[in-house]
């Protein structure tokens, strides 16, 4: 078996159209740690990519029958990277470490997401990294009030990045920052500037890279963060501090909930829930990151998942905090985060016999 | 593996793979597999009850899911459970609802 993190990883990059994303990835392949990357782009953009290994990708979404948009094959995209995988077996083209794809400005990522984590020749080879989405400082509150997309680009992302903040006002700036914080409290919001941004920390979202997953948890699940940027944990019944909405936003009833369950959690009771609120709710959970102190699991076990897409789970090496409970972060449309909880303290109370 | 599509993918689900993907674990033994599996049904069970639907473990590696008037369906793995589960029994299978939530909260817990 081939150890998942010796797996190459694919780095996601998406933003709506215009919002600089050619440009961050120029500056990105610039970086020592990305010389040996491989990229594949959907579109050619006005700003030219100078790299080695550059693929153009042409759309070509498979709808599954059952008309589920997030779980469509795209099957372009796996073509695209077999293809190179075999050129990279054959020695015909360098051996790349790391994979970037970057999407369509008005493409919801989830397709591409749901390809990577799904596929059964690419799970053999390749791993999601992360998702680096950007927002234009400038436009990305008119993009965000428009287009229910770029809202999903936002809330996919393990990394925001808004661009061009040098050319917009600190107060605009900081309105779109608070926006995205609420949308996606989990993601690392971070500026670029002039074209530049902090190439390290973007690639800190990876996981699954065993060097950077302890920092990468503690991050997702800063409570205290969550709270301040409106996340509610209701575990305590004592709501987060709440943006006043306008009800016709895509994103007015997006929000994050800190589901905290006291007693060690039963896997396999966990299993059966989160597959059942999944199949139910999938549409509507966007976004599922969590710590879990699994009964009979001496490590914290890390889940992470994209609406009904969900991660292999890993082990870290330690608990990050010195609390032991399990917290999970729900990224949910319209959805009860204290009734969410409820059920999952039923379902593991039912398991709770089980050594 | 997709919940509302069910697409059929190689390799077990993850809620069927234990708590970690990195580690290159000995394989759980024959006894072990059949323990677990056995454990998974009966709790699956008592959140069936709320539906009067039952499931069976098949050959070790599917599951039957069984309504009272005499449904069945084969299926490969948890999320295409839940599917069959509405399919056989006709009602919605929603870990939110209410109803499902106040049995699990009185159910006598399963034992291993």
């Amino acid at each position: 078996m081939v150890a998942y993190s010796t797996l190459i990883p694919i780095f996601v990059v998406t933003g709506f159209l215009g919002s600089g994303k050619t440009t961050l990835l120029n500056h990105m392949l610039r970086h020592p740690s990305l010389k040996d990357a491989a990229v594949l782009i959907n579109e050619f953009g006005a700003v030219g990519l100078d790299h080695f290994l550059v693929k153009p990708v042409d759309e070509n979404t498979v709808l599954l029958a059952s008309g589920c948009l997030c779980c469509a094959i795209r099957d372009d995209l796996k073509s695209a990277i077999l293809e190179l995988n075999g050129k990279r077996e054959r020695g015909e083209v360098p051996r790349y470490r790391r994979m970037i794809v970057e999407t369509t400005g008005l493409a919801d990522p989830t397709p591409i997401l749901f390809t990577l984590m799904s596929d059964p020749v690419l799970r053999h080879h390749y791993r999601l990294g992360g998702v680096i989405t950007t927002v234009d400082a400038v436009n990305g509150m008119r993009q965000l009030d428009r287009h229910v997309e770029s809202v999903r680009q936002a809330t996919v992302a393990d990394r925001v990045v808004i661009t061009k903040s040098d050319l917009a006002e600190p107060a605009e700036l900081a309105r779109l920052e608070a926006r995205l914080k609420r949308i996606n409290p989990t993601a690392d919001t971070m500026f670029g500037r002039f074209g530049k941004i902090d190439v390290r920390r973007v690639l800190r979202a990876d996981v699954y890279d065993p060097s950077k997953k302890v920092a990468e948890v503690k991050h997702w699940l800063d409570l205290e963060a969550l709270s301040a940027h409106g996340a509610a944990h209701d575990h305590d019944h004592a709501p987060g501090k709440h943006a006043k909405r306008d009800v016709n936003r895509h994103d007015a009833h997006i929000r994050a909930h800190v589901v905290t369950i006291d007693q060690p959690l039963d896997w396999t009771a966990f299993g059966i829930w989160l597959t059942m609120l999944l199949h139910r709710h999938g549409q509507r959970v966007l976004r599922v990151k969590g710590i879990l102190n699994v009964k009979g699991v001496d490590a914290p076990v890390i889940v992470n998942g994209v609406q009904h897409i969900v991660h292999p789970p890993i082990h870290l090496a330690a608990w990050p905090e010195a609390d032991r409970r399990s917290h999970i972060v729900f990224i949910v449309d319209d959805m009860d985060g204290a009734l969410i909880e409820r059920s999952l303290a039923a379902f593991n109370r039912v398991g709770a016999a089980a050594a | 593996m997709c919940g509302l599509c069910g697409t059929l993918m190689e390799g077990p689900h993850w809620s069927e793979t234990g708590t970690d993907v990195a580690r290159n674990a000995e394989p759980a033994s024959g006894r072990q597999r059949y323990l677990e599996r056995a454990y998974r049904v009966r709790l699956i069970n008592r959140v069936l009850e709320r539906y009067h639907c039952r499931s069976e473990d098949w050959t070790g590696g599917q599951y039957i899911v069984r309504s009272p008037n005499g449904a069945a369906e084969v299926v490969m793995s948890l999320p295409q459970l839940w599917r069959a589960v509405e399919q056989v029994a006709g009602v919605a299978a929603d870990p939110l609802d209410e109803d499902l939530i106040k049995r699990l909260e009185k159910a006598e817990p399963v034992s291993l």
